[in-house]
């Protein structure tokens, strides 16, 4: 960068930034002089204009996205059920997410889940695939074993070797868009347990210890940006919502980057203690996130 | 003709490749696979009268007046032999024709013995020779091969057994251009036996011809002879593919109806002979398939495994099924898979998707039979038990219910156990046995988990489940 560059860049700056200070009652895009923002919790909009009210106060996703990055979006989209019925992460969130991505200047932006049933036909119902069409951003296949790779977890006590996905380790930036739903056996599915898709061998797992698995995962990466899909929150019926479920449609979302912070409010808003639910306490142990007591929460009613 | 040709095989090759990899309705389906002879002739013996029996007639008219017209236009296995054969004399050229003394005499008694083969196969269930010797089994097979080195799907050890087998056909073709059509086929031989007396004939006018030998060396089954003495085309041989009718320079072979000198080779006599023979082959071994004269067809099938829903009974399944793998090729979360006998649900590489009925959509011989979705949903293919001392939320006290998680209608649901764990417990009455349980239960090596098939399939009453919707706003409980 030569130094009629440098001026150029710096003018441009400045006056985008004064801008922003001068217009009352938008966020600073650049520099905030107040308290840094932890986790942001939107209620009252459509999941994709609450993404868009939400993610400035957390600096906008240029913060997380850089030019010509590599973006992996990890969805929930496991289940055959609509997007009314809450099991699989809203299509509009993904949408909007993936669009901000790619305005953001990302190179590539990757849709990606181990799906539980036939991706096929999950990605079709859900409706993510419908929405993604025309865009540049793809869904990555995860139905075959070829496309995880064998890594070894730092610091794990049961959970010491696991074939993640290939786009964990290429993403640039790592995105976690989980659905807030109840679960049969540890109790809740949200961010932290949304991250079980990324794994092959599933049944590992199960056979040795849910909870402390799922928190294990994340000693190898964690995700950049979480968040919470809260808008139809299944609060019976879970995972998969096929049988004796109830939706209560509560319009909600949380971003963060903080994982446990994220769980813990989504457990609250599922009327749950955290301190039932093991794999916060396990993650709490691993120093995955900060407690929710001691965050900085911006609320926003839209 | 030859250009019309080669465009209605392309036509009918993506048609019947497609058929494998998208998902058509139920009528274009059958009328796809309703142009093969032999899947539906059984269908027609085993099922009875239905509309796919009326293209069967059609196809055998057709044979009455064009001769051997099913194996250059429909046939989707002499379609992929011309195509490999055309790729490979494009850079070999001058490839030699294997024709001796005996040659018509040989291709007829070959085909004749392999056709006596095939109906005792039929009778008597053996399943790999149907499969190998059916021409529409055998391209199914090859697309699931294909499928399978592209896709990198999952195998089982049948697949190698096929795989040797198309090394070897491909081989055989490379030496000789349409080797399957000629010794093997049995619709061939078959068709072969009709279009001895075929209205319409190929024929070179003497008087044109100036024996350049040119449609000696195009002909794909090596019908055409042309010496000084007399020029002769075998018309039972022959294919229909108009090769040589644009090679000839002079215009001298017509497509036509004419009792000529040069339909030679086998007298009137001689060919009503053959196919007085063979009709009264299959008019037998008919009768006795339709009376279902093995009764124990399923002995070598092993009787802990699952059937499709739509085929109802394992007798039912393996009388019926030829074995052309095209429910293998469709099934999306690949549980079904080939077998020695007929394909097999296997639970411990996937699961029967509660959602899906692609494999009765397929099915050209109706072993599995066409189910809507809404009563796939409700009928059983076993039940599931659950071994408790196997289980790792009663056995070593940690929580799991990763086969509660997964089912699809709550026959396996999750109860409180001890101390807030939560244990899966069973009810039969609503499990349809899919298998997902057994796919998803994390044990190993045996599964805690597991399918115990039905000797019939059960209809059950699974209420359609709603979900209990509430709008609610409220504040932010932090």
């Amino acid at each position: 960068m030569d130094r009629r560059e440098f001026i150029k860049k710096a003018v441009t700056l400045a006056g985008v930034s004064s801008i922003g200070f001068a217009l009352k009652g938008t966020p600073f895009i650049f520099g905030n002089n107040k308290k840094s923002v932890d986790m942001v919790a939107v209620r009252g909009g459509e999941p994709d204009t609450m993404f868009k009210k939400g993610i400035p106060y957390l600096g906008g996703i240029k913060n997380f996205v850089k030019k010509n990055d590599e973006v992996a979006i990890k969805v929930n989209a496991s289940w055959n059920s609509k997007p009314s019925d809450g099991g699989n992460t809203n299509p509009k969130l993904v949408r909007a997410v993936a669009q901000a991505c790619i305005d953001a200047g990302a190179k590539n932006v990757y849709v990606f889940d181990h799906t539980i049933y036939n991706p096929d036909t999950t990605y079709r119902e859900s409706g993510i695939k419908f929405e993604l069409s025309g865009m540049k951003a793809k869904i990555a296949p995860a139905n075959n074993n070829r496309y995880f790779e064998k890594v070894k977890i730092p610091n794990a006590k049961i959970l010491k070797t696991a074939e993640v996905h290939e786009l964990i380790l290429s993403a640039d930036t790592l995105i976690n868009i989980p659905v807030l739903k109840t679960h049969g056996s540890t109790r809740m599915t949200s961010a932290m347990k949304n991250f079980m898709g990324i794994v092959w061998d599933r049944a590992f797992y199960h056979r040795n210890g849910l909870h402390r698995c799922i928190a294990e995962i994340f000693n190898f990466r964690k995700p950049d940006l979480n968040i919470v899909d809260a808008y139809n929150v299944m609060v019976r019926g879970g995972p998969s919502g096929y049988y004796n479920s109830k939706i209560v449609v509560k319009k909600m979302q949380l971003l963060s980057t903080d994982l446990l912070a994220i769980d813990m409010a989504a457990s609250k808003i599922l009327g749950f203690k955290p301190s039932t639910i093991n794999y916060l306490n396990i993650a709490n142990e691993l120093n995955l996130g900060k407690k929710i007591e001691s965050i900085n929460i911006k609320k926003i009613a839209i | 003709m030859k250009i019309i040709r080669i465009f209605f095989q392309w036509l009918v090759f993506i048609l019947f490749l497609s058929l494998s990899f998208y998902t058509f309705p139920k009528i274009i389906v059958d009328l796809i696979l309703g142009t093969q002879i032999f899947p539906s002739f059984f269908r027609l013996i085993l099922h009875g009268f239905s509309a796919i029996s009326i293209i069967l007639i059609f196809n055998i008219i057709f044979a009455l007046f064009l001769g051997r017209f099913y194996c250059s236009f429909l046939c989707p296995l002499g379609i992929l032999q011309d195509s490999i054969f055309s790729i490979y004399s494009f850079f070999k050229k001058n490839v030699k024709k294997f024709r001796d003394k005996n040659y018509y005499r040989k291709t007829l008694l070959i085909s004749g013995g392999l056709f006596f083969i095939f109906l005792i196969a039929s009778i008597f269930n053996l399943k790999v020779i149907i499969s190998i010797m059916e021409p529409y089994s055998l391209f199914t097979k090859f697309v699931y091969i294909f499928d399978n080195i592209l896709t990198d799907n999952i195998k089982d050890t049948f697949f190698y057994f096929i795989i040797i087998l198309f090394i070897l056909f491909v081989l055989k073709l490379f030496f000789e251009e349409r080797f399957f059509c000629k010794y093997i086929c049995p619709t061939g031989f078959l068709l072969r036996s009709i279009s001895n007396f075929s209205l319409l004939n190929l024929h070179i006018d003497d008087n044109k011809c100036i024996k350049c030998k040119k449609c000696e060396n195009v002909c794909k089954t090596s019908c055409i002879t042309i010496s000084k003495k007399e020029n002769r085309i075998n018309n039972s041989l022959c294919v229909r593919c108009f090769n040589c009718y644009s090679e000839c320079p002079v215009n001298a072979i017509s497509f036509s109806v004419k009792n000529g000198m040069n339909i030679q080779n086998l007298n009137r006599r001689k060919s009503l002979k053959v196919l007085g023979f063979s009709f009264i082959l299959i008019f037998f071994s008919s009768l006795i398939k339709k009376a279902n004269f093995i009764k124990n067809a399923g002995k070598n099938f092993k009787k802990n495994q699952t059937v499709p829903v739509g085929s109802n009974t394992l007798e039912n399944y393996i009388n019926r099924c030829i074995n052309c793998n095209l429910c293998v090729n469709v099934c999306p979360t690949n549980v079904l898979q080939p077998n020695i006998q007929a394909p097999r649900l296997n639970y411990n590489i996937a699961f029967c998707d509660y959602f899906c009925n692609e494999c009765s959509k397929v099915c050209p011989v109706n072993a599995i039979k066409y189910i809507p979705i809404q009563d796939k949903k409700k009928i059983a293919m076993g039940k599931s038990n659950l071994d408790k001392n196997l289980c790792v939320v009663y056995s070593k006290n940690q929580s799991c219910g990763a086969c509660a998680e997964i089912c699809p209608t709550g026959a396996v649901h999750l109860v409180n156990y001890k101390n807030n764990l939560m244990a899966p417990e069973l009810d039969n009455k609503i499990c349809v046995g899919c298998g997902s349980c057994e796919y998803a239960c994390p044990t190993r090596p045996i599964r805690a988990i597991k399918v115990e098939p039905y000797n019939k399939h059960r209809k059950l009453k699974i209420e359609e489940q709603k979900t209990e919707k509430e709008v609610k706003t409220e504040e932010f409980p932090f």
